[in-house]
């Protein structure tokens, strides 16, 4: 796979292991020798109870190399609102103020920026930067993530001037610059997520002339056998599985040429799970 | 489950993106409808799967019959296209027209109505409440949006009651003559919050955020009045919630979470589902001492390496259930191998929701 870029998110169906391919990426990542941050989005951590750590809030250590942290946007508002408000009891003021902070939650495209704003802040040499090599996301789920890098844009149509405008080009930017950013797209061999894999990536073709990687995820890999009338359930449901997973396969095969397939692992404990995720992924 | 279930005005099926909502949903239509019942499926769902699983080609039309249908009641599927319902909803709610258009020109509103930043939440319970009014059927399920969260679907309503109950419009009440954009009228603390909001991003989107709050004012109260219509149905004994949710561990944890939450604010949580727990072949499996050498001899060390990973989930499942409280019904569906399309599958499916 071609995964070298500073950022990489990765999206996809709900369900098809967004999160566990991420802390994979990320563990191969760092095993590779670079400083890997794993972020996650949001109020609710998921990281934290899968790798039974304390709080992500704060970069939380979990293997040499390899940092999680769960990113919100106000968290990151209060960040990028410190690095140029240098006066604290103001920032202070202004996140203790409620209805402040009921107009950040409603204000349309606000908590977009202020995320992708810190996720790419190294990048662009603006605002707090994150001091890692290597940055992967786990996104939110394809509807949500076309929200979020659609911000900037729609953003931009409003207000093409002041500040905001500019941060809005300068992320535009940012997230289109294919040595800055790539794009992950996890799926299963199954009907309902290849075909919301092909409509997330056509989407990201047309909008943002953005490539990503397809991983087709929880594949099972199994010699071919017969199948009869008289074998066990087990044979009979395995070999239909198997089929329905060929028909899936070939249709992300004809539209993706670099594929990537990871096995079904019967694994479930959080570390062993990763671990054998991250070995399967190859080199990035 | 309960067949009083199917007593019920509206079921809310719930949980977190990719469980399996759409397809619970749709099954629980068929079954109310071959009971005798007019049903009507509701789903948000961008890529029309309800309408793929109830084997319907892709229709313009908001609200249709499912065709194909030999069932003593009648099932009707809608597909709610969030940007129509929101402007809809903005046309009844203005007074008058001008007030309208000037709301939907706004930059803002377009960024809010056509992207999915929560207002897929609102307008599935704008529709739901509608659909309510109308009473055209005798039942309606809603399968809600797919929400990173389940939680954040149900703090929807109130998360838009508040903001408009703080009444941020009114901030932004420019006073005749004045510079400032601001009323004289706020605290000073949002005062100085709004002057550092201005200054990280520019006095051109203050200006929007102005004629966007200030346009809205002018339906805020239709707005409180509908989300407190909303909280109603939520919360009657005729509506009853499932949560839906997959097994593996981090999808339990949230849904408990997500239990307890609905169960402390009063809500009434019928039936937890946990969808495709297991294969098919495991139920089987699962009964039977000598199950493994009824598999062939090749097959058989992914048959037990399969067998013991499941196994090993239901075990930590049963834990976790037993910190849910003995009150809540559940039930179990496995992985169907077999594609979920049309009636005849969905009816089949549906067979497991009251198998113990």
């Amino acid at each position: 796979m071609r995964l070298r870029t500073p950022i990489i998110f990765v999206s996809g169906k709900g369900g098809v292991g967004k999160s566990t391919v991420a802390a994979g990426l990320a563990l191969k990542s760092a095993s590779e020798g670079r400083k890997t941050l794993l972020v996650e989005l949001g109020e609710k951590s998921f990281y934290s109870h899968f790798f039974s750590v304390g709080s992500t809030l704060e970069p939380q250590k979990l293997r040499p190399n390899l940092s999680v942290l769960s990113l919100s946007a106000e968290k990151s508002l209060k960040d990028y609102i410190s690095h140029y408000i240098k006066v604290k009891a103001l920032v202070d003021l202004f996140f203790s103020t409620k209805p402040i902070k009921a107009l950040i939650k409603a204000s349309p495209g606000l908590k977009e920026l202020a995320l992708l704003g810190q996720i790419t802040s190294r990048g662009r040499h603006h605002g707090p930067e994150l001091d890692y090599d290597h940055i992967i996301i786990d996104a939110y789920a394809t509807g949500h993530f076309m929200a979020l890098l659609q911000a900037p844009f729609g953003l931009h149509e409003v207000v093409k001037f002041g500040p905001m405008g500019e941060q809005c080009l300068g992320l535009q930017k940012a997230l289109c610059d294919k040595s800055l950013c790539s794009y992950v797209v996890v799926s299963l061999a199954e009907e309902a997520p290849v075909i919301e894999t092909l409509e997330l990536c056509a989407q990201l073709e047309d909008n943002f002339q953005i490539t990503p990687q397809v991983i087709c995820n929880k594949c099972i890999e199994l010699q071919p056998f017969e199948c009869t009338d008289k074998s066990s359930s087990f044979a009979k449901q395995t070999y239909l599985k198997q089929s329905h997973q060929k028909l899936q396969l070939q249709k992300l095969e004809e539209q993706f040429s670099n594929l990537k397939t990871l096995p079904l692992f019967f694994e479930s404990q959080a570390w062993p799970l990763v671990e054998k995720i991250s070995k399967g992924m190859g080199s990035l | 489950m309960r067949v009083e279930l199917f007593n019920q005005k509206i079921i809310i099926c719930s949980g977190s993106g990719g469980v399996g909502k759409t397809t619970v949903s749709a099954a629980l239509g068929a079954l109310a409808a071959s009971e005798g019942l007019k049903v009507l499926v509701l789903t948000i769902d961008p890529a029309k799967r309800l309408q793929t699983i109830l084997g319907l080609t892709h229709s313009s039309e908001d609200c249709i019959k499912v065709p194909g249908q030999n069932l003593k009641g009648e099932l009707y599927a809608g597909v709610i296209d969030s940007k129509k319902v929101f402007n809809e909803f903005i046309f009844k709610a203005a007074k008058n027209e001008a007030i309208a258009q000037r709301i939907i020109n706004n930059g803002l509103y377009k960024q809010l109505s056509t992207t999915l930043s929560g207002s897929e939440e609102f307008t599935s319970m704008v529709q739901l409440n509608n659909y309510y009014e109308s009473d055209e059927f005798d039942l309606i399920i809603l399968d809600t949006p797919p929400a990173q969260h389940a939680i954040d679907f149900l703090e929807s309503p109130d998360r838009i009651y508040t903001l408009f109950q703080s009444s941020i419009a009114k901030w932004f009440s420019k006073s005749a003559g004045s510079e400032s954009i601001f009323s004289k009228f706020v605290n000073k603390g949002t005062h100085l919050g709004l002057g550092v909001l201005q200054k990280i991003t520019g006095k051109g989107f203050m200006n929007e955020l102005y004629e966007f709050f200030s346009s809205l004012k002018e339906i805020q109260e239709h707005i409180v009045e509908r989300c407190e219509k909303v909280q109603g149905i939520l919360s009657s004994k005729k509506t009853s919630f499932m949560v839906v949710t997959s097994f593996d561990q981090a999808k339990l944890i949230e849904s408990k979470d997500f239990v307890a939450q609905l169960t402390s604010m009063g809500y009434n949580l019928d039936t937890i589902v946990v969808n495709r727990a297991y294969p098919e072949w495991y139920v089987e499996a699962e009964g039977q001492e000598n199950w493994i050498e009824g598999v062939e001899e090749p097959l058989r060390p992914l048959a037990l390496e399969m067998f013991n990973f499941y196994k090993g989930r239901v075990e930590s499942y049963d834990k976790l259930v037993g910190e849910l409280g003995p009150k809540t019904n559940q039930v179990r569906i496995p992985e169907i191998t077999e594609g979920l399309i049309g009636f005849e599958s969905l009816l089949s499916y549906s067979k497991y929701f009251f198998d113990k």
